[in-house]
């Protein structure tokens, strides 16, 4: 097999490999990252509090966060999800204090740009076009 | 300032592997869908080099995706005629001997001082010298003479010259050029015997070719060429 057929191979593979590697992850991250938002809304409206437990599930949101950027910095551009990380450490911050409305309405601001980022990345005639 | 150097090198590089995988066309006559393919390259490649925020990624996978598609585009108008046709067009007859295709010309968006400047530049001053005028599919006009009107060859003197024979490079800067020897049969004590009768040695050799036909040219630092005709190896001297 001559060399360019070699490369063609490769940049063929890693395209392939990238699409689906960036379609699985990001769906992962936006999915889990929804739920996990919707559950600690749903958890303070329910309760009409903010409870301990909270504290580490919003602690857990903001690792996963963190963890998931490092990887999604590297298909996506880094400004599109700065929004994301700063929302995260402000509903942190306001669940730390029992700020209970401050906290609902950045949970809402929060679940507002991950759909904004899922919009940006995700596989959809208006990206395309 | 590291960050951004670092991107540009590696960009650098990676759009510098593309080219060469796409080959050596790309450089040389480009057919319409290659100059695409090498304008989209040069701003693909400078907008993650400009932009930290941009992932590298985003400026190679485009340029992957080009080398690959440049890749398949020209292996199926090898193997298609109408593909061919369809991406890089057909050449165009503008001058006939019955002289200029006016519809051709038309079609083409060619003016007659377009026609007559290509004629020029071949070094033909008036169409009655000329045969054919082509328009090819990379843009550029070919001027075929009339028989007439071309240079005399030596066949038309019946002058026999043997047709020449590629020199091979066997040493260049000072760096023997083992592939070559080997196609030429010779091995690297030939040429350092041949080297030690001129009184030089190999790593001072800017550069030596060697043909079958026994034509040696070699230049040493400091000194000028030398020019001879000697059998090396096996076949010994003339």
């Amino acid at each position: 097999m001559n060399k360019r057929w070699v490369y063609i191979l490769i940049f063929s593979l890693i395209m392939i490999g990238g699409s689906i590697f960036e379609f699985v992850f990001s769906n992962y991250t936006i999915d889990k990252l929804t739920a996990d938002t919707q559950s600690i809304k749903t958890q303070i409206i329910e309760n009409n509090s903010i409870t301990e437990n909270l504290n580490e599930e919003i602690s857990n949101v903001d690792e996963f966060w963190t963890n998931q950027e490092n990887i999604l910095c590297i298909m996506f551009n880094h400004k599109d999800m700065l929004e994301l990380g700063s929302q995260i450490t402000q509903v942190k911050t306001y669940i730390s204090q029992n700020d209970l409305d401050n906290s609902i309405i950045h949970l809402d601001m929060l679940i507002f740009y991950i759909n904004g980022l899922k919009h940006i990345i995700e596989l959809s005639y208006q990206n395309i076009f | 300032m590291i960050i951004t150097i670092l991107r540009c090198l590696i960009i650098y590089l990676i759009a510098l592997l593309i080219i060469r995988v796409m080959g050596k066309r790309q450089i040389a006559q480009m057919q319409p869908f290659e100059l695409v393919i090498t304008l989209i390259i040069a701003d693909l490649a400078t907008v993650p080099m400009a932009d930290v925020s941009i992932p590298l990624f985003n400026g190679i996978l485009p340029l992957m995706v080009l080398a690959v598609l440049h890749f398949f585009i020209t292996l199926l108008s090898c193997k298609s005629l109408r593909i061919r046709c369809f991406f890089n067009g057909r050449p165009i007859i503008l001058v006939t001997p019955n002289g200029i295709d006016e519809s051709a010309l038309k079609k083409m968006n060619v003016t007659i001082n377009d026609v007559l400047e290509a004629c020029r530049y071949a070094g033909y001053v008036t169409l009655e010298d000329i045969q054919y005028v082509i328009m090819e599919t990379n843009g550029n006009i070919s001027v075929i003479p009339k028989s007439s009107a071309t240079e005399v060859t030596r066949e038309d003197l019946k002058i026999k010259q043997p047709d020449p024979i590629l020199p091979m490079i066997i040493i260049s800067d000072g760096k023997f050029s083992d592939e070559n020897l080997k196609s030429l049969n010779l091995t690297r004590q030939d040429i350092e015997e041949f080297l030690e009768k001129q009184k030089c040695k190999s790593t001072e050799v800017i550069i030596m070719t060697y043909s079958t036909e026994g034509d040696i040219y070699f230049q040493s630092k400091n000194e000028s060429k030398v020019s001879l005709n000697q059998l090396l190896g096996q076949g010994g001297a003339r």
